[in-house]
């Protein structure tokens, strides 16, 4: 179907249940990649 | 010659107009902590809740009644104006329940705490917090989930059914990306995205709540009010030792969560809700936020291990970590004290926090400082002249971004990004010496300072009700000037300029 511009139906609840997990795994990816860092920096010194 | 045209009568009747409405929807905003404090048998604080709405709709019905412009079509001036005027008088309304409360020693210290709410910063001069009213602690929360949105998108969204020029008030309060075609369209889309997250938000904050025992109603309230500030990267929160008060790493994992997608673009939280769920590791804005805050996350936990102020890696990230994103994110949300900051933080650390406080979040999004577009756009035009140098000289070196769609880079682009991060600096510069003139050390002073440039909230103990009035209002101007991103402010001064010397 095509969605029609300027209204709120063209977000699909399947889109966006996706679109929110996809957001808030952006920022855990990079709360790992920090406690890597964290790891890395204490090992080094 | 130099023409400053006097602005005409009807020019204060549009103006006068479209700040009534904006000033009836903060009335209408009031009707939240009025139910609060009624569901509580909060009886004096309804009172006075009642009182200041009944002031919210005689001041706006008032303009409407004396304004009534011929047309309703905006000019950019009038638009631009609207826009940081409103914030204004929005401050004097909204500081009447914080006054009535007694919470405050002045006024001017209330007039700041409202300020800090609307313009999501979240420093605060209120006295004795952990024993406010729900009703006050709701209004708190409130104005920084309003303001967050802006109120010219609150008014857009529920007041305004098409007004013609609209779009140049919603300009004026630094959102320049219509998500849609028509911009009243666009202020319901951006709530529809903050309402549906904050459903989800206070879930699940509320659910971390009651498993850490906190009471139901408390746990839901909580997350509710802790979500709403991290959504909005406002950084209050009900209880005086910030998120501190929880003791909870999960507590803490969870608000980074939502403070994070908070300070994302809304334009990218509608091209992923669409489905284009690669915009999140394309956009310009997402990379430079991974990137900066990467690198500055290293240059944090590098100077807290050379400090050694925390013993192990675990809580070394927990500490460090979370108050460089919640810096980065413009929240402020805290899990240290403030005296901790300034006495046990060695100066990297330090340097690493107030770079990414300047930084900030996303354009068109809750948060402030520079933000990730125009960090971007600088790199971008700083690649594309050392690409210029190297190329033959009959070449055309043309540098692409990736902005919802790709976007060619061009000179207006990045002349307008390096001429707002010149006056964030300035304004910067401005801040740490007020705050050196008013008795503060440099070091604290240039902190606190690219608090309230980037709209964070964090504090090293600067901010107090017992600091000079020269440097609350120094705050407070440079807290609205940083949120509407000068240009509206500076419309203002000159809309002033052109009253007295136009002709």
């Amino acid at each position: 179907m095509k969605r029609e511009p300027g209204r709120h139906h063209l977000f699909t609840w399947q889109d966006v249940l996706l679109g929110i997990a996809a957001e808030l795994a952006y920022p855990a990816v990079l709360g790992l990649v920090a406690f890597f860092l964290a790891w890395l920096v204490v090992r080094v010194r | 010659m130099r023409l400053v045209r006097r602005p005409h009568l009807e020019d204060f009747r549009v103006i006068g107009h479209y700040t009534g409405i904006i000033i009836n929807g903060l009335g209408l905003a009031m009707l939240a902590p009025l139910l609060t404090a009624l569901a509580f048998a909060e009886w004096a604080v309804a009172v006075d809740f009642v009182i200041s709405l009944a002031v919210a709709f005689i001041l706006g019905y008032g303009l409407l009644l004396v304004s009534r412009p011929r047309r309703h079509d905006l000019s950019w001036v009038q638009g631009m104006v609207v826009a940081s005027f409103s914030w204004l008088v929005g401050m004097v309304v909204g500081a009447l329940p914080y006054y009535l409360s007694f919470h405050y020693r002045s006024f001017l210290d209330a007039a700041f705490d409202v300020m800090s709410g609307f313009t999501t910063t979240g420093l605060v001069l209120i006295q004795d917090l952990d024993h406010v009213s729900n009703g006050i602690n709701m209004w708190r929360h409130v104005l920084t989930y309003l303001g967050g949105q802006g109120m010219v998108v609150l008014a857009l969204t529920f007041l305004l059914q098409d007004a013609a020029g609209a779009f140049k008030m919603y300009v004026g309060e630094a959102k320049d990306e219509r998500l849609l075609p028509n911009v009243v369209h666009t202020a319901r889309t951006i709530w529809y995205i903050s309402l549906l997250y904050l459903a989800v938000g206070t879930l699940l904050q509320g659910l971390v709540g009651l498993s850490i025992g906190m009471q139901p109603v408390r746990a839901f309230l909580h997350g509710l009010w802790i979500f709403m500030a991290g959504w909005s990267t406002g950084g209050f929160a009900p209880m005086s030792q910030n998120v501190l008060y929880y003791h909870s790493a999960l507590f803490e994992a969870v608000t980074v969560l939502f403070f994070v997608a908070g300070s994302y673009n809304f334009g990218l939280h509608y091209a992923v809700w669409v489905g284009k769920r690669d915009e999140l590791v394309r956009n310009i804005e997402a990379v430079s936020f991974a990137i900066t805050s990467t690198l500055l996350g290293a240059v944090v936990i590098a100077g807290l291990e050379r400090s050694g102020t925390y013993a192990n890696v675990a809580t070394l990230l927990r500490k460090g970590y979370y108050l460089l994103i919640s810096g980065h994110t413009t929240t402020g949300f805290q899990s240290i004290y403030g005296r901790q900051l300034a006495l046990e933080w060695g100066d990297l650390a330090l340097l690493g926090v107030i770079t990414a406080m300047l930084f900030g979040g996303s354009a068109v999004s809750t948060a402030g400082g520079f933000k990730g577009l125009r960090i971007g756009l600088i790199f971008k035009a700083l690649v594309q002249e050392v690409r210029r140098l190297l190329a033959p000289e009959s070449a055309v070196v043309v540098e692409k971004f990736q902005y919802m769609r790709e976007v060619v880079l061009e000179d207006g682009s990045v002349r307008n990004a390096l001429l707002i991060v010149v006056l964030y600096l300035a304004m910067w510069g401005l801040g740490t010496a007020v705050g050196v003139i008013s008795g503060f050390p440099v070091r604290e002073a240039l902190f606190e300072s690219a608090s309230v440039t980037g709209n964070v909230g964090l504090s090293d103990g600067v901010t107090s009700a017992a600091m000079p009035s020269l440097l609350k209002t120094t705050y407070i101007v440079m807290m609205w000037a940083g949120r509407m991103e000068f240009m509206s402010v500076l419309a203002l001064l000159g809309f002033i300029w052109a009253g007295v010397r136009g002709k």
